[in-house]
């Protein structure tokens, strides 16, 4: 099955262009990734990659501050951006026919920030109260633990957002410095995708970017080996409501794509839709759980398979039994067919639904170019056709055979 | 996308079909009462009948209904707002017509089966205890009854209570849905790469011979509101803010004009509170204005979450902000900008096939037309700064119902700078 046709073109800068026409689209979205993340901050300085999106909204020598923001949204557009432990992107959507004014913009933002000293102390109070915001939040919470004591002295275990004591010692000149580092061509990808054609679009991602060169190449730093870890672990959250019962097991990097996707298949068997076993079994017959639901997060370093639910206290233990069980059952009986193939429908119709407007297909795209390769996607989907029982099984074996790390967080 | 077609049918459905492009196909059903159904002893009704729908009709089980969704890849679900319910499919295209027979089972003889009634109950209860997790959720919810008074329905809580949930029965649901999901209330629209005739032929043969009698709508009573504030201690490390003031509906000529206030106030990084309160005096990381769709009056909103000790300063910043709207009038540019936003996000609603079938279902089952899309463009355009001043002047000047979720009881707009480090 082959996708859309996608246009790719590397500078001679090394930036990446790919384009991705969706001749029925209005508009055209324009993401802008760079390979450079929480994951690769120095330890003092946690949350600068966040802090320094944040900073780069405030404009450039040509962009007063707001003036991007005006610019493309008075034209009707949207704009934002986002931070992660292995990327940082920034995007626009705007009507087809404003991409060859609005990119330029958005280039001269990402590529020549001026960090004014005059926004950065107003800026930084708002991550600070993004961070509250972030606390006052028990599921965030309860995922920041789960990396805590999962990823150890990995980077991972950090929240995006940084420390509010690293923020306050953060000065302009240095998150410039950061940024001098990090936004070099060759770590940038730009996706391009909606309604116009492959040429035309590569043409205005090329007549953009094509005069930004780099500056000093900085190796980033090598991230540490992560062994896996098997914890038992309880948690009184404050106003909690309901308790958490998370299981996790620690799964491939994303160059290991094959045993990605087995995961996703195994998440969509165990708790995709109420035919899935544990959403019948726990959910729909026993009635334990309120709900419970599963993922594998794909990362450039080791990602995570979580099934996670939420648990009256009286069921908690039982509830830990069967979902063992069952992940050991995938693990040593033979998978049903009907099962599998639902998994696998469930899986190619995500996908569609998933590439079906211009902003979801920049970030699928995006995503795979930037952290993992580029025709990861194309592998992707593939995959989703190809994989068979005894793969999946094996992937199984591989990953989940072992104990997991089991948290519980608990009301109080 | 080619123009909607409408064909009434002979029972009084409405079948909407819009043709795009694409594998997908998308369904939403509409049918109007949803939540303002309900009486303040059975609130949660509406939800409590769009949680047991889909888990059993015709003899067919709750897994066997799941299980013919989910072999195809496809999803199911419903929805329920205070005007109106909603069943919605989303599947690929050679999948449409086995799903559609589906559906018309699903809305025609749904079993609520007591099992189920009893098993959505409970994990029902459970939602309401995890509402108390989210801090604007709560806010929000302490709010419509100040601003409707507590017998509107626009008031009620959509989960409804651990009273109401407890007391609700089989029965209710069941006549709720008989009175309710009837053919001259049900719009069906459709959105694909589908040819109408071949829609319509399926849609006679599943729901043509359905015949049946509605319970009356309600009267939704236009709102005085109240300048009261109430208090609701969480222990969280910000202050959510909520400031209310009543409005009007969809059909009402100022609906599109607080619309633009809305887009003008909250919408966007250029949006005036996220310059003036983020991006100037660094108070809020969210800070927004929404106002929702509704056929009868409506409401505005502020809001910001904030460090309690700038809780004054950011509730006399989202004060000022709308009472300048009554005093200054906006410059053409602002006007223009604003416009243009309204229009550009409106655009951006309209990209998937289910959002697609939701709008224009949505303007079927609230009377509008399939034509108010084409009129909305021109509205929004005509609108001048003087009928913004007009309207923000009717509708901010009053003061606002204002709602607080934090820590601390603050001290009334006791305005000091905020610290700067």
């Amino acid at each position: 099955m082959q996708l859309k046709p996608t246009g790719v073109e590397v500078l001679p800068s090394g930036l990446t262009l790919l384009a991705i026409p969706q001749p029925q689209a209005a508009v055209v979205t324009a993401d802008l990734w760079v390979r450079s993340g929480a994951r690769t901050e120095p330890l003092a300085y946690q949350g600068v990659s966040h802090f320094l999106e944040h900073l780069i909204f405030k404009g450039t020598d040509q962009l007063p501050p707001g003036k991007f923001d005006y610019l493309v949204e008075a034209r009707g557009g949207v704009t934002n951006a986002a931070t992660s432990m292995d990327f940082t992107h920034y995007y626009i959507t705007v009507a087809r026919e404003d991409l060859a004014d609005c990119l330029p913009l958005l280039a001269d933002l990402v590529c020549n920030p001026a960090v004014p000293a005059t926004e950065f102390d107003a800026e930084r109070l708002v991550v600070l109260e993004e961070i509250r915001r972030s606390n006052d939040n028990p599921d965030r919470q309860i995922y920041q633990t789960l990396a805590r004591t999962l990823y150890g002295d990995h980077p991972y275990a950090r929240p995006v957002l940084g420390e509010p004591e690293n923020l306050m010692a953060m000065t302009a000149d240095w998150v410039r410095s950061f940024h001098r580092a990090r936004y070099q061509p060759e770590r940038m990808n730009l996706v391009l995708a909606g309604g116009l054609p492959t040429e035309t679009l590569l043409a205005i991602g090329r007549e953009t970017l094509g005069a930004f060169t780099g500056s000093e190449t900085v190796e980033l730093p090598e991230t540490p080996r992560l062994n896996p870890v098997t914890t038992r672990v309880e948690h009184t959250l404050a106003r909690l409501q309901q308790n958490r019962l998370l299981i996790a097991w620690m799964g491939p990097d994303i160059t290991h794509l094959a045993d990605s996707i087995a995961l996703e298949f195994i998440s969509t068997l165990l708790t995709t839709g109420r035919t899935s076993t544990l959403v019948r079994l726990l959910r729909e017959e026993k009635g334990w759980v309120r709900n419970i639901n599963s993922y594998f997060s794909v990362q450039h370093d080791p990602g995570l398979f979580v099934i996670g639910a939420q648990v009256p206290g009286i069921h908690l233990a039982d509830t830990e039994q069967v979902i063992r069980e069952e992940v050991q059952r995938l693990c040593e009986e033979p998978i049903p067919v009907d099962q599998l193939e639902r998994a696998r429908r469930l899986l190619l119709s995500e996908f569609v639904f998933g590439t079906e407007t211009p902003s979801q297909t920049c970030a699928l795209y995006g995503y795979y170019s930037t952290v993992g390769q580029l025709g990861q996607v194309q592998e992707y989907r593939d995959l989703l056709v190809s994989l068979d029982e005894p793969q999946i099984q094996q992937v199984a074996r591989q990953y989940l055979g072992r104990n997991p790390s089991v948290l519980t967080f608990l009301a109080p | 996308m080619n123009q909607p077609t409408r064909t009434n049918l002979t029972g009084g459905i409405r079948l909407i079909v819009l043709p795009t492009a694409g594998e997908i196909v998308a369904l939403r059903a509409f049918w109007l009462g949803g939540a303002s159904l309900e009486t303040p002893q059975t609130q949660g009704l509406a939800h409590l009948v769009g949680a047991v729908l889909p888990k059993g009709c015709a003899g067919l089980t709750s897994q066997d209904i799941a299980g013919k969704v989910e072999a195809v890849g496809a999803s199911l679900g419903t929805d329920t707002h205070p005007d109106y319910f909603l069943l919605g499919l989303s599947c690929l295209k050679p999948d449409f017509a086995g799903l559609l027979a589906l559906v018309a089972q699903l809305l025609r003889e749904p079993d609520f089966p007591e099992i189920e009634v009893e098993l959505e109950r409970k994990n029902t209860l459970l939602a309401i205890r995890s509402q108390q997790e989210r801090p604007f959720t709560v806010a929000y919810n302490h709010l419509r009854p100040q601003l409707y008074g507590a017998d509107h329905p626009y008031s009620f809580l959509d989960l409804g209570s651990a009273e109401t949930v407890a007391a609700l029965t089989r029965e209710n649901l069941q006549t709720f849905h008989r009175e309710s999901c009837v053919p001259e209330r049900l719009v069906l629209c459709i959105s694909g790469d589908l040819e109408p005739d071949t829609v319509l032929a399926l849609v006679e043969q599943y729901f043509g011979d359905w015949r049946a009698v509605p319970c009356p709508l309600p009267v939704l009573t236009a709102v005085q509101g109240q300048q009261s504030r109430q208090f609701l201690p969480q222990d969280t490390q910000q202050s959510t803010l909520l400031l209310g003031y009543p409005t009007v509906g969809i059909h009402h000529p100022d609906h599109p004009v607080l619309k633009l206030i809305s887009t003008y106030l909250g919408s966007g990084l250029s949006s005036r509170l996220f310059v003036e309160l983020r991006e100037k005096q660094g108070l809020a990381y969210e800070v927004s204005a929404l106002t929702p769709t509704s056929l009868g009056p409506s409401h505005f909103i502020t809001y910001i979450g904030t460090s309690p000790q700038n809780l004054a300063i950011a509730e006399d910043g989202l004060r000022s902000e709308a009472l300048r709207l009554a005093h200054t009038p906006l410059t053409p540019d602002e006007l223009r900008v604003a416009q243009n936003k309204l229009l550009g996000q409106y655009a951006l609603g309209k990209q998937s096939s289910a959002q697609v079938a939701r709008l224009w279902g949505i303007y079927e089952v609230l009377g509008l037309g399939l034509d108010y899309d084409q009129q909305y463009a021109p509205r929004v355009k005509a609108i001048t700064t003087e009928e913004v001043q007009r309207v923000a002047s009717q509708y901010f000047t009053p003061g606002p119902t204002v709602t607080i979720v934090g820590p601390s009881e603050p001290a009334l707009l006791n305005l000091t700078k905020p610290h700067l480090s």
